[in-house]
């Protein structure tokens, strides 16, 4: 070390050069230096610019520099003109080491004449630095942090003079001054291109409010090279209910090889919210080995139970550097994800942590800055603002859905009051009529003298008049409830019946029936006449469907799937039912016939549920239409007692 | 002893007629009026013993009409008529001797009259 010293300044006698000339001389290396500090190229250019200048006009046979990594233990060859140009960025020494480390440490000038008689020597194989003899080397300085080394060298033993050391640290100066504008120049860059990230993220994060894909486009950001390039993100979030920790998502490759090809797909800044809008959808389909763990893991939040539980009780980032010796952290899960360093960073929206981000670069064993996590706390304050955003919205749809059924419900109430007036008017007009035609037809019977045909054809009049009664009846209870009255009966014996009845409808119509009545089914409870209003209903509708064309109508009965009960379809094929009406067929008194009542489907419901059963519609248009009744064999609320 | 006499009030024709010729078979004497006014004169010409009436009749509503009998002669028979199943419920029906709801099948309302009549006869 003394010996190192001791030459420090020593003073060349070989070149005595006049004061004048001196100064003229230095004029032009530092104009020059000067000049090119001052481009706006990289700063890697600018460096080797100087370095070529200092070769030129000093008549040094080499110049390098040095500087600091941002981790400030190491030295790395940036720039040289004299020494082999393929060991730049991979000369590496700690500080301390070597003579140029040496001069790092100590921040003191170091001059040499012939460097390898000294202690600290130290050979860089491939650099030929083997060539050399003299070394200058003078630290970088900024606000006495050593930012890097500049030195010189000779071919030949050279001592080094005063004004050689002055002009090389006034050329330190330089560009240390250089390095520091450099680095705030760098800086807005980043703040720059980070804005315009967050900008972009914003723009994709509006495009939706589902927050499974906000989530996606979230890691999506973080995993993305040209923004944060983590190698792989995890998304957690706060159960408050369970008072846990829950993985949602995990973005990032299975294998090496998969990121190489994942990264190189990810675009410039200016398509990102495109790419990350489509990533949202993308995503969601790939999904991955490691998405599959993260998605598992489900953390109580106590003080014992690693990092992820640390982050959300201090809502502080943690930047993990050595996680296997590192007591916070779960050994389990740490074992499990494969590294020894990641970063976790609190979401936080209304002082309330939600959740968390954690990162790691498994693949590229970059190491995670202090400044990478600053840029990555802005980040989740964005995110925490997306979820909020998004959990509000659901919020906000679960109310409003609420409100839209409650208006159903009420619009429902509301036109069964309507319907009951109006069945009242409509009751005791087609009552009296009614009454008559039976009151008639049963005389006619009465009177005993009649043929045979005649009395079956008064009977049949009877026989439908009191159905109709009936029905009317049941239009006047409407608004109350239609209890049917439940007994044992054959669903196929029922439209075997129907059938025959309106044979003749369906002959004159051009109509031609298909049956396919199953024999597995069994009696079931059913209000007889109710249910043989329903399925006539729908017979008539299904001719009227088809009136001036024909067509097929195709009735069905099956067991009930699921459990016992019947299944009876009934199909036409008239066209089926325009799409802009099929909403409304159900309602009373809808209807697009010109003599029709529209009360014929919403009955036909009314009595179908009362029944337990449902009724529903297979709808082809252009083909026909298929309406499916599900009875249950027995209605589970006829044995509740009234 | 003569044929009890029943006045049937009903604004629709056919009704009438249906009424008429099922209660003749039963072998009532029967008159009929059409409306609230005709159905007055019809109570002083021929005093009959049992009223039957529609719940809805233009004019005068049969309930309207009921009340004002009620005011003339407390002790006349009125067998209320009407499509409605409702009315039943109505207090002001109450103040009829009976309800029938109006249909082909004129059973109820030929066993109704028989019994009020009878009910009647047992009281004098
Ligand atoms: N099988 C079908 N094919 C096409 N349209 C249908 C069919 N069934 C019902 N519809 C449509 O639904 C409407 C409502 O049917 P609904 O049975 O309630 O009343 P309606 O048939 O019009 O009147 P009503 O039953 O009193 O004769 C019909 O007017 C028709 O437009
Ligand atoms: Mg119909």
């Amino acid at each position: 070390m003394k010996t190192v010293r001791s030459k420090t300044y020593s003073i060349s006698k070989r070149l005595k050069i006049p004061q004048n000339i001196h100064e003229n001389y230095w004029l032009g290396i530092l104009n020059e230096v000067s000049r090119i500090t001052s481009l706006t190229l990289e700063l890697d250019k600018r460096l080797k610019l100087i370095v070529e200048v200092i070769v030129q006009q000093t008549g040094a046979d080499a110049c390098s520099v040095l500087l600091m990594d941002e981790e400030k233990k190491n030295l790395i060859l940036k720039a040289t003109k004299g020494l082999n140009p393929m060991s730049i960025d991979k000369i590496r020494l700690k500080v301390g080491e070597g003579i140029t480390g040496w001069t790092a440490q100590e921040k003191k000038v170091v001059a040499l004449s012939d460097a390898s008689k000294d202690p600290h020597f130290i050979y860089f194989p491939g650099s030929e630095e083997e060539r050399f003899k003299s070394v200058l080397s003078v630290p970088i300085l900024e606000n006495n942090k050593c930012m890097g080394v500049i030195y010189t060298q000779t071919f030949n033993e050279r001592d080094y003079t005063e004004n050689d050391i002055k002009l090389l640290t006034t050329i330190a100066n330089h560009v240390s001054w250089m390095i520091k504008n450099s680095m705030l120049y760098d800086k807005a860059v980043r703040r720059l291109s980070e804005l315009s990230i967050l900008y972009e993220i914003s723009v994709a994060m509006q495009t939706t409010v589902n927050l499974d894909k906000i989530l996606r486009m979230i890691l999506g950001c973080v995993t993305a090279g040209d923004i944060f390039g983590f190698n792989r993100a995890a998304l957690f979030l706060v159960n408050e209910n369970t008072k846990s920790i829950q993985g949602m998502l995990g973005l990032g490759p299975d294998s090496g090889e998969e990121a190489g090809e994942i990264w190189s797909r990810i675009p410039k800044i200016k398509d990102l919210s495109q790419w990350l809008i489509s990533q949202g959808d993308i995503l969601a389909k790939e999904e991955s080995q490691f998405d599959k763990f993260i998605k598992g893991i489900d953390i109580p939040i106590t003080a014992g139970s690693g990092v992820l539980a640390l982050t959300i009780l201090e809502g502080k980032p943690f930047n993990i550097k050595d996680a296997r010796n590192d007591s916070r952290v779960n050994r389990n899960l740490i074992d499990k994800l494969g590294v020894n360093s990641f970063a976790t960073v609190p979401i936080i929206t209304r002082n309330q942590v939600v959740g968390i981000i954690a990162v790691d670069n498994l693949y590229t064993n970059k190491p995670i800055t202090d400044e990478d996590l600053q840029t990555l706390v802005r980040f989740s304050t964005y995110v925490g603002w997306a979820i909020e955003n998004s959990r509000l919205f659901s919020k906000l749809r679960d109310a409003n859905k609420e409100i839209l059924l409650f208006q159903q419900q009420l619009i429902q109430s509301e036109r069964l009051a309507a319907l009951g007036e109006l069945a009242a008017e409509l009751a005791h007009e087609i009552k009296n009529p009614l009454v008559t035609i039976g009151g008639f037809a049963r005389r006619l019977l009465e009177k005993g003298n009649l043929m045979s045909e005649e009395r079956k054809y008064s009977d049949i009049i009877i026989n439908e008049v009191e159905r109709l009664e009936k029905l009317l009846k049941d239009i006047l209870n409407y608004s109350r409830d239609i209890r049917p009255k439940f007994s044992e009966n054959d669903i196929n014996t029922l439209i075997e019946e129907v059938l025959s009845f309106h044979g003749r409808v369906f002959n004159e119509s051009g109509i031609e029936i298909k049956k396919e009545l199953s024999g597995e089914i069994h009696p079931i409870h059913i209000d007889l006449p109710q249910i043989r209003q329903v399925i006539t209903n729908l017979f008539y509708n299904a001719v009227e469907s088809m009136i001036g064309k024909g067509g097929i109508i195709s009735v069905k009965t099956e067991p009930l799937s699921g459990e016992e009960g019947v299944t009876i379809s009934i199909s036409d094929t008239g066209g089926g039912i325009p799409s802009e009406i099929l909403n409304n067929i159900f309602n009373p008194f809808f209807t697009t016939k010109k003599d029709g009542t529209g009360l014929g489907l919403s009955l036909s419901r009314k009595i179908v549920e009362s029944h337990g059963g449902k009724i529903e519609i297979n709808n082809r248009i252009g083909e026909g239409a298929t309406f499916i009744i599900n009875l249950p064999w027995k209605n589970r609320q006829e044995q509740k007692p009234d | 002893m003569g044929k009890k006499r029943i006045l049937v009030i009903d604004d629709e024709e056919n009704i009438r007629i249906l009424y008429k010729e099922n209660l003749e078979d039963e072998g009532y004497e029967v008159i009929l009026a059409s409306c609230a006014e005709e159905a007055n004169t019809k109570m002083k010409e021929s005093y009959p013993d049992l009223v039957t009436l529609d719940i809805k009749m233009p004019e005068m509503d049969g309930i309207e009409f009921l009340r004002k009998l009620r005011e003339s002669d407390k002790n006349i028979p009125v067998v209320m008529c009407s499509a409605y199943g409702v009315y039943k419920q109505d207090f002001r029906v109450w103040a009829s001797d009976a309800y029938v709801v109006k249909s082909s099948d004129m059973r109820e309302l030929k066993s109704t009259i028989k019994e009020i009549l009878k009910r009647k006869k047992d009281l004098k």
